[in-house]
């Protein structure tokens, strides 16, 4: 029958088809298989490590407001640093590193640790490029530049303070900025420049700022 | 359409087509094609993710909600604008979060949903209020996860700029220097008074400030209006009802009252039927009856005797009628029926009754006496809108056809009444209304001298008016103000010489002299201050803000300076010394209370710039809401 020869035809010519090209289908799909289960695997052990770091911060968060308007008590303090620490060992490339670093400069400032702030905040600066996937959050950079600007000041560094301070582009953190050179400018007796900082920081800023408004108050007559 | 697809499926491009068809069905279902083109409508876009109308409209009940509900005042746009404020920031906040990689594990969720106060009882996690709260709230178990998850990963981003704020001792130390600053002052005070009594201010400076300040002497143009005012309360008066149409009301509206009464009946049913004739049904329930007589509970006769057996387990209670709800028979029994009676046998299509009225609604109607007033009010008011309406129409003819006020007062009984003289910004009563004020100042009226139209105050109100007199801007005269601008001059020559004087005693303070005799002199003195704080009321708040304004004296020379007060005292202050405020002499309270304030200033200016570092760096648009604009 012509349509039975048709047939023959056509699977020999699949036969043929799969003799050139079978391997290279065959490994195609393997290879195929391959990436989907790697891809994900690593979504898996991704999750896994964020859901870590983000347990460990959520414990810095519960331990730094158990007390809303009063300080942490001492053992929950050095546990804050130590979990800080351990983000940054462990999570280094997570951003709740950086996160932690924050919670960590904030208790070393309230217990007079000043250069463990320090520390804490320039670890967040160096590491702020983030890890893989994730974005560098400009908004956080700037507040830690801010927090260390204020360290150095009362480390007893204007000048190191102001070169920070200068090195960067405030944005639209210029409020916080202005108020810290005005205090900058106050440590190197220039209240002239002080007043002037204070009066941006106070055009920019808005809201109460009532503080502020009394750090300018006293340099009216600044000549 | 898809049979000519069929037709031609041996043409490559139809092949190719059905292919895409089955493989966008394949891959995003049949939601991708139908979704495509219908489109929730959008009022804003961030970054590529829309905000819905719908979720602006629950943002805005949920703000209105938090806000205590007293928006009536709060102009809606404002509300919605705010709303959406809030709705973009949300959003931009989310796309942080996610941006920076933030992730909750299930057991921090798992967490937070067991110590959730409100999925408790007797402070235990009991699943099946948690899964009936978060109904009630619209949402199943796992939608709420996912938003506590959310809510959960923007408190951890927040957190991290706004909890982490710190002051530093220095800075503490140097805000309580300036807050607890007290400073030592003395001054003496040159009040207006008597200095320049007996000089006598010239007529010239008189006339040149007479000249100089014409505007303060001006009068603005005024007019007087005449009108007839038309007003349904003066209409009511005049309406008399007749006693008879007022009885006819009451008794109609005690009718409707009765009408809608409730009572609330039990009874026993003796069904009649194969097995029970109508009269051994009666006889059986005056039996009954005799025995609830004899102090029987109806109740438990009921169980006992009644063929409806489901009332019977309730203590035959049938339940309310209005009137209509039992058989005539019943009703017609109720009626005059007192509470907890018993009816004597009834007979209606189900069988014979006994009932018992359980509870009557029917208070007793208020009496003629009582509510006449209020009918007559009433029915006086329906007649006076319609009386209104006519003449208001009349009114309004006879202002357009007549050259004065006085046709309109003889065909409608009105007096011709005067305003009185006003300005422009309005005069009293009916012309301190800005629509009258208006209308009186306009072309027509002021001009033309026609008759204004009606004017309605308000919708019982109505006036016609024209203009009477008119009196053009002028400026009083010389002789009229002459009194009043010698006082002006007086007092700004006292003001002068109180200077003068101040100006003279801090010349020879400055040059260290002793000022005693020329004190002494002018009947002055020395006002002592010693720690002052900078929120004291103790004196003129002018005097101390002044005392607070000045440089600190150096090397214990006191610093001097002379204040013209806004009451027109001067004053000659004299700051001797500065008492820097000490962090250690401030109670532990008062210290972590200015540390909190001046961090959660610090924490609102921050995460505020971190909110706009947000925004500058997104794509934000915003499309008109339905008819206001927006932004």
């Amino acid at each position: 029958m012509a349509l039975h020869a048709a047939e023959e035809e056509t699977l020999e010519a699949l036969k043929k088809w799969w003799e050139d090209n079978g391997t290279l289908l065959i490994s195609l799909v393997a290879a195929g298989a391959l990436l989907w289960g790697g891809w994900t695997f690593w979504q898996n052990s991704r999750t896994a490590t964020v859901s870590a770091a983000s347990d460990l911060y959520e414990e810095i968060l519960s331990l730094s407001s158990s007390n809303p308007g009063t300080q942490p008590s001492e053992a929950d303090r050095s546990r804050i640093l130590n979990v800080a620490e351990q983000l940054q060992s462990e999570h280094g490339d997570s951003v709740y590193a950086l996160y932690g670093a924050l919670f960590a400069a904030q208790q070393a400032v309230n217990s007079g640790q000043l250069e463990v702030a320090e520390r804490h905040l320039r670890w967040l600066l160096d590491n702020a490029e983030g890890g893989f996937l994730s974005k560098t959050d400009q908004g956080l950079v700037l507040t830690a530049t801010l927090r260390l600007g204020r360290v150095l000041l009362a480390r007893g560094e204007p000048d190191q303070a102001l070169a920070l301070v200068d090195s960067i582009d405030p944005g639209t953190f210029e409020a916080g900025f202005a108020e810290l050179r005005g205090d900058i400018y106050l440590a190197q007796g220039r209240p002239v420049d002080a007043r002037d900082a204070y009066t941006t920081a106070l055009e920019s800023a808005g809201g109460n700022r009532n503080f502020l408004q009394l750090k300018l108050d006293e340099l009216s007559d600044a000549s | 359409m898809l049979q000519d697809i069929r037709d031609h499926t041996q043409g490559v491009i139809a092949k190719v087509i059905i292919g895409l068809i089955v493989a966008v069905f394949a891959l995003w279902g049949v939601q991708s094609i139908i979704g495509g083109f219908v489109t929730a409508p959008s009022v804003a876009e961030v970054n590529g993710e829309e905000i819905t109308e719908q979720q602006l409209t629950i943002s805005t009940q949920n703000l209105v909600a938090s806000l205590g509900g007293n928006t009536e005042n709060i102009d809606q746009g404002l509300l919605e604008q705010v709303a959406l404020n809030q709705l973009i920031e949300e959003v931009l906040l989310r796309q942080a979060a996610e941006r920076a990689g933030l992730g909750v594990s299930d057991a921090r969720i798992d967490r937070a949903i067991l110590q959730n106060p409100s999925f408790q009882i007797d402070g235990r996690f009991d699943p099946d209020l948690a899964v009936r709260t978060m109904a009630s709230q619209g949402m199943n178990v796992p939608l709420y996860r996912e938003q506590l998850g959310q809510s959960i990963l923007l408190s951890q981003l927040a957190n991290a700029f706004s909890a982490t704020g710190f002051v530093t001792q220095a800075e503490l130390q140097r805000v309580a220097a300036l807050r607890l600053q007290t400073r030592d002052f003395r001054f003496v005070s040159l009040t207006l008074g008597s200095r320049t009594l007996g000089e006598p201010i010239p007529d010239e400076d008189i006339a040149e400030y007479y000249r100089a300040n014409q505007d303060e002497f001006a009068i603005p143009e005024m007019i007087d209006m005449q009108y007839v005012e038309l007003s349904r309360a003066n209409i009511m008066d005049e309406i008399e009802i007749d006693e008879q149409v007022i009885r006819d009301q009451y008794e109609q509206e005690r009718s409707a009252f009765e009408g809608s009464a409730e009572r609330r009946a039990s009874h026993i049913l003796f069904e009649v039927g194969p097995s029970r004739t109508e009269a051994q049904a009666l006889e059986q329930a005056s039996a009954a009856r005799q025995r609830l007589e004899d102090g029987e509970d109806f109740g438990a006769l009921a169980l006992e005797l009644s063929d409806d057996v489901i009332s019977a387990e309730q203590g035959g209670d049938i339940g309310y009628s209005d009137g209509t709800a039992f058989p005539p028979a019943i009703e017609e029994a109720l009626e005059t029926m007192d509470v907890d009676q018993v009816s004597e046998p009834i007979v209606t299509e189900f069988g014979v009754h006994l009932v018992k009225l359980t509870e009557d609604t029917v208070t007793e109607f208020a009496s003629y006496e009582e509510v006449s007033d209020r009918i007559t009010r009433e029915l006086k008011a329906a007649q006076a809108e319609q009386i209104y309406a006519r003449r208001l129409e009349d009114m309004s003819n006879m202002a357009f056809e007549s050259a004065d006020l006085q046709p309109i007062s003889e065909a409608l009984g009105l007096t011709i009444q005067e305003s009185g003289l006003f300005p422009r910004t309005g005069g009293e009563g009916l012309f301190a209304n800005p629509t009258v004020v208006d209308a009186a100042f306009s072309e027509e009226v002021l001009n033309s001298g026609f008759n204004s139209d009606p004017i309605e105050v308000n919708d019982s109100q109505a006036i016609v008016m024209r203009l009477l007199e008119r009196q053009e801007a002028s400026v009083r005269p010389l002789e009229e103000v002459e009194a009043e601008i010698a006082v002006i001059l007086r007092t700004e020559l006292e003001r002068e010489r109180a200077r003068e004087l101040g100006q003279q005693l801090l010349n020879q303070l400055s040059q260290g002299e002793d000022i005693t005799a020329l004190l002494e002199e002018n009947e002055l003195e020395w006002v002592e201050q010693d720690g002052v704080t900078r929120d004291s009321t103790a004196i003129n708040r002018e005097i101390t803000s002044a005392a607070f304004s000045l440089p600190n004296p150096e090397d214990g020379d006191p610093v001097y300076e002379g204040i013209a007060l806004t009451n027109g005292t001067y004053v000659v202050l004299e700051l001797d010394g500065v008492e820097m405020g000490d962090l250690a002499s401030m109670p532990e309270q008062e210290r972590q209370g200015i540390e909190q304030s001046i961090l959660a200033e610090r924490s609102q200016t921050l995460f505020n710039s971190y909110l706009n570092y947000l925004r500058a760096n997104a794509d934000i648009t915003t499309n008109q809401l339905s008819d206001e604009p927006l932004l």
